[in-house]
């Protein structure tokens, strides 16, 4: 809980992860579970574990007054970062995914040029460790700084902005290595 | 800080749209919250009692057997006393200490 706080209390409230305070579990999960199911995503690569990881976020954010999570995106990521944190210890322990089950993107109802698009993404995402994977998705689809993403991952800005640069530095090399 | 070449990755990675959670999630979570909160830890404020109580009641039969032991001692044993021998007393003698002693250990007043 006490990360949760923190990313709370660091996230300014003029930022993207700060937003008004939910009237109710419906309410906030209609506005927050998308991003909190990519960084789910992102990070175990599985929607089945993706969906559990999810429910269990928003099992435990029910056992509070939702009403009073000041700022509930960052609540959310802080919460569903620390989920998959735990779930992929326990898949270390148990059996790891099978890296070509690997999924981030909705790859129905894309042309197929698009597809393979996202298949070559997908294999450059699986190969950067979690930590890369989840300030990837934090910068790209959420729009935080890195001063946003230190307070949610509970690190500096600095390894944050480093971990980025490695983490394009890698996707670009294994995209342009990929291209026909 | 961030390049051109970094944009154009970023641009690249927000044009795919990424998977959304499935579409019954949302009201399997509603009901499960819904539910009564089942307590995971119930169990153990009530084995935190029971030990509590097991620990007075060891407690209270150790004090006994040392309060025993201790007036035994002052007193002499009785079936020492009643079985005789070298170190015992007489029988009518012991029960007389054995009166006096339980009554300073009361706190009267002796005669």
């Amino acid at each position: 809980m006490a990360a949760f706080s923190f990313a709370e209390e660091a996230v300014s409230m003029d930022s993207p992860a700060a937003d008004r305070a939910p009237a109710d579990l419906g309410e906030l999960y209609d506005r927050h579970a998308r991003a909190a199911y990519r960084l789910l995503l992102a990070m175990l690569g599985s929607p089945q574990d993706a969906e559990d990881a999810l429910s269990e976020v928003f099992l435990r954010a029910a056992r509070r007054d939702v009403r009073q999570i000041r700022a509930p995106r960052a609540y959310l990521l802080a919460s569903a970062r620390n989920q998959a944190i735990s779930m992929l210890r326990r898949r270390k322990r148990e059996t790891p995914l099978d890296p070509s089950h690997y999924r981030f993107f909705e790859t129905d109802g894309m042309d197929p040029e698009q597809a393979l698009q996202a298949q070559r993404i997908e294999a450059a995402l699986r190969e950067l460790p979690p930590q890369q994977r989840e300030v990837v998705v934090l910068k790209v689809y959420e729009g935080l700084t890195f001063a946003e993403i230190a307070a949610i991952t509970r690190t500096r800005p600095n390894t944050v902005a480093s971990r980025y640069r490695y983490a394009v530095e890698k996707l670009r090399r294994r995209l342009k290595e990929s291209l026909p | 800080m961030i390049n051109h070449e970094d944009r154009e990755l970023e641009e690249k990675l927000r044009s795919l749209p990424t998977a959304a959670p499935g579409a019954g999630l949302r009201d399997r979570i509603l009901r499960a919250a819904a539910r009564p909160a089942r307590r995971r830890w119930g169990w153990k404020p009530q084995l935190a009692y029971a030990l509590i109580l097991l620990g007075l009641v060891a407690l209270d039969v150790g004090m006994d057997r040392v309060q025993s032991a201790r007036l035994s001692e002052l007193i002499g044993d009785g079936r020492r006393a009643a079985a005789g021998g070298a170190h015992s007393i007489p029988l009518k003698a012991f029960r007389e200490r054995r009166a006096m002693m339980l009554a300073m250990l009361n706190g009267e007043r002796m005669r």
